[in-house]
């Protein structure tokens, strides 16, 4: 009797799980639907929902920020492949409508990096924290049998191989340990913002300013900054944000939204 | 930096008196000292007192800035006698050495079983004590007052007015915040400000002062607005601006009487003063909205230019929509264009310069659309309309904006990155499963990816321990054996070369097989005992040494085994023999060994 109830129980639960599984299907592919037939709006809605009851996904927010493309939001599209990106570096869909969307938009950041380090940068972020922490290991473990083959073998060529290859490995697996760690601090932190204002103006000082004329400078919504200071001052919390040149320039974090 | 505000000189009195009542009549001098007063005459009035003198100096400190600012209130109190409009003529005073005189003004004396309420009557006296005694003093003489007296809500509030009770979505509404008193006030500080959720806010910049007398509930009061704004819903329905608290102190009097008269002394009172909330209903705009409708709502008017006039390919160009009018001028969005496929256009862009008036904002936004032509041609901007909706007439107008023809000549340069995104589709949505998940961990986080470096490293370390005899050996044997052949090698010779000096042929030739020998093992890595004349060839082969190189090896072996059992052979061979090896050595220690399975 005992099991036959049990049983039950477990079917109905099972039944349950079944049944809010569908549902969650279904909640992505109504969304789908209704950005299909261009009623963007009701596709924002869904997909928020989704995001709401199910969690997000690199994929999630790369579908709502072609949705918020389609309704001319580029300030947020840019945020949400950002957070697409975020999730998965490696989603080159996100990559490519993000670079496309700046390009349109006419959105340029401004860096103070030179060329190589931007191009590092760029490789870095190619992959998310813990691809590279998975090949710093298995460069580290291969690292070793090299040291292994160059140490127990007897034929110079395979000692050589062991040799050279246990070098290169171990600097492969430092430097993806190093970018591991760099992504980390880049998504596990999120410093990183994108502005949401048509034109903000920047303060020198963490105040905020009114007048064009005693900003230090001006962005453009959809540039992203990076975020190196936050405090509450008169109940309006303001952001230090990275400017070129090792300045510092004070916004309000109303302004903006961490990627 | 001091600010001197100009002289002026004005009369002041109530709009509307009771008639058998006494009223104030009270001429200003302001920022100047007057002598020589001459009050007018007004028929219809007795004078009961006056003229009386006050003088009042104040300076203020505002950002920086002082601003000083003296006048001089000559009070004059009139008895009507007559029901009617009475005429008050100009008075006049010297001010350094000019005569000025008040713009004459009118007071409205109505009959005393006259009830209705006072309007908005102009009475900037703090303190009209003598007027209106009969109507229950309305006004709170400050003679009567007492400090025990309460301030009531009736006596002191805060009322939030909506110019309108009813507005169409978009259209301006104005918000005023006003502080009605029967006292004065020291201290005023707002607690928690009324919010506008689902309004657009443009303020109307104002200094707050007491300056103002206003009716309300047939009672008279002094207001001062407190702020003024006007708003924009943004969607239909009863919108509520919630009500603000306030802290405020009021002035009240206590009066005693002392053998010279009676003095009077202010206690402050504080009170917490919470304003109404207002509501407004808002009506949504009619439906079906005309498609190119874009929430301009108010009255406008809209001209088109084109900078410059003749176009040239891959050179920028500005088309401007110029709206003028009254409205929500700020929240005019960019109609939309047709332009023509061969154009590269940008995303337009509002200036806007418009002002805060009494009721609305009027001004004008310029759109400006840059665009710039790919291709040379004829091209066409076809004719459009602004619409906007006039909530006056409650219904939609519509502007004609004409159709422009274009005429693009080739100019210099390449075609803009920009034009060519426009041209590229975004890549589309992802299909079926999204993977939703709501956590996101790090391999950097877990210990166990640690653990993922250590553990081999220490299997590793245990390996090395293991076998640390075996690794010895193997470093002996592999790095120092075919090291040290050449050197063994050497020695050997060296010791041949005296056998040879000393002409001891057979010790000499043993010495030299030995050498040789001992050095072919050292040097192929192969046991002495293994290696023999046989195998040596192919050993030496297959370590890498050419033909001619290994011949000549073994020919000196050869050599020296026959050498050593036929001592007929002359003694310089010796020598000979000895730089042979010499060189053989040298030139094997200059090969290098080869891959062994490159080699087979």
């Amino acid at each position: 009797m005992t099991k036959r109830l049990i049983y039950c129980i477990f079917m109905l639960c099972l039944a349950a799980l079944a049944t809010q599984a569908q549902q969650a299907a279904s909640i992505t592919d109504r969304a789908a639907q209704a950005a299909h037939d261009e009623m963007y709006n009701d596709a924002l809605k869904l997909y928020r929902e989704a995001e709401h009851t199910q969690g997000a996904s690199s994929a999630l927010y790369y579908n709502m920020a072609n949705t918020y493309y389609h309704l001319k939001d580029n300030p947020r599209a840019i945020l949400y492949y950002e957070r697409a990106l975020k999730l998965d570096p490696a989603n080159d869909d996100a990559r490519f409508n993000l670079n496309l969307v700046r390009t349109k938009a006419q959105i340029h950041d401004e860096s103070n990096k030179n060329y190589l380090l931007t191009q590092i940068d760029n490789l870095v972020g190619r992959a998310s924290s813990n691809t590279w922490a998975t090949v710093a290991l298995m460069a580290f473990v291969l690292m070793l049998i090299c040291a292994g083959i160059y140490l127990f073998m007897d034929d110079v060529a395979a000692r050589k191989v062991g040799f050279f290859g246990g070098i290169a490995l171990l600097v492969i697996s430092a430097l993806s340990l190093w970018s591991a760690i760099a992504m980390y601090e880049r998504t596990a932190h999120g410093h990183q913002a994108i502005v949401m204002e048509t034109e903000v103006l920047l303060s020198d000082s963490p105040r905020p300013v009114k007048q064009a004329a005693k900003a230090v400078g001006k962005l453009q919504a959809g540039q992203k900054v990076n975020i190196v200071d936050s405090i509450d001052a008169q109940g309006q919390r303001l952001f230090a944000i990275e400017m070129p040149g090792k300045m510092q320039a004070w916004l309000n974090a109303t302004q903006v939204e961490k990627i | 930096m001091s600010l001197h505000a100009a002289v002026t000189f004005v009369a002041q009195a109530p709009a509307r008196v009771v008639e058998g009542n006494k009223f104030n009549v009270t001429f200003v001098l302001s920022n100047a000292e007057g002598s020589g007063f001459t009050p007018p005459e007004i028929a219809g009035a007795t004078k009961i007192f006056g003229p009386a003198l006050s003088t009042s100096y104040s300076s203020s400190w505002v950002n920086g800035k002082s601003s000083h600012s003296s006048s001089q209130e000559y009070t004059m109190i009139y008895k009507a006698t007559r029901t009617g409009r009475l005429a008050i003529g100009p008075a006049s005073i010297d001010v350094n050495g000019h005569r000025m005189t008040t713009r004459p003004i009118s007071v409205e004396v109505v009959a005393a079983n006259h009830s209705g309420g006072g309007g908005n009557g102009y009475d900037p006296d703090p303190y009209p004590q003598h007027q209106q005694q009969q109507r229950q003093r309305q006004w709170e003489d400050p003679l009567a007052q007492s400090a025990d007296k309460a301030v009531t809500g009736k006596d002191l509030f805060v009322r939030i007015e909506m110019s309108r009770p009813r507005v169409f979505e978009q259209q301006a509404v104005v918000c005023t915040i006003k502080l009605y008193t029967k006292y004065q006030i020291s201290k005023f500080m707002p607690t928690l400000q009324p919010s506008f959720d689902g309004f657009l806010i443009e303020e109307v910049p104002m200094q707050p002062s007491l300056n103002n007398v206003e009716t309300y509930n047939g009672q008279q009061y002094m207001v001062a607005v407190l702020k003024k704004c006007i708003l924009y819903p943004q969607q239909s329905g009863k919108l509520t601006i919630t009500s603000g608290n306030y802290d405020v102190n009021a002035v009240q009097y206590e009066n005693f009487r002392t053998p010279f008269g009676t003095l009077s002394q202010p206690v402050e009172k504080e009170l917490k003063v919470t304003s109404n909330s207002a509501t407004v209903n808002i009506l949504p705009l009619p439906e079906p909205r005309p498609a190119s409708f874009t929430g301009a709502v108010g009255k406008f008017q809209v001209t088109t230019d084109l900078k410059p006039t003749s176009l040239k390919t891959y050179q920028a160009a500005t088309y401007s929509y110029n709206i003028t009018g009254t409205g929500n001028i700020k929240y005019i969005k960019a109609p939309e264009l047709t332009w023509p496929k061969q154009f590269d256009v940008y995303d337009p862009k509002n200036t806007v310069t418009a002002t805060p008036g009494a009721g609305n904002v009027s001004g004008s936004v310029r759109i400006d659309y840059t665009f710039i032509p790919q291709f040379a041609g004829e091209f066409d901007l076809p004719a459009t309309e602004f619409t906007y909706f006039d909530p006056e007439k409650e219904q939609y107008e519509h502007i004609a904006v004409p159709a422009r023809h274009l005429v693009v000549a080739k100019g210099e340069g390449a075609p803009s990155a920009h034009y060519t995104a426009a041209n590229i589709e975004l890549r589309p949505d992802a299909k079926g499963d999204l993977g939703l998940s709501r956590k996101q961990s790090f391999l950097l986080d877990k210990p166990l990816y640690y653990a993922g470096y250590a553990i081999p490293l220490a299997a590793f370390i245990a390996l090395l321990y293991f076998y640390r005899k075996t690794l010895r050996e193997r470093a002996d044997v592999l790095g120092m054996r075919t090291k040290r052949a050449s050197k063994v090698a050497n020695k050997r010779l060296k010791n041949a070369r005296t056998l040879a000096t000393q002409g001891n042929r057979t010790a000499f030739y043993a010495e030299m097989l030995t050498a040789l020998w001992g050095y072919m093992s050292d040097k192929l890595s192969i046991p002495g005992s293994e290696l023999n004349k046989d195998n040596i060839a192919t050993e030496l082969e297959a370590y890498g040494v050419d033909e001619t190189l290994r011949n000549e090896a073994i020919a000196l072996i050869d050599q020296c085994e026959f050498a050593q059992y036929a001592p007929q052979l002359e003694s310089d061979d010796m020598n000979h023999t000895l730089d042979t090896a010499t060189s053989i050595i040298d030139r094997l220690e200059g090969v290098k060994r080869v891959n062994k399975t490159a080699a087979s």
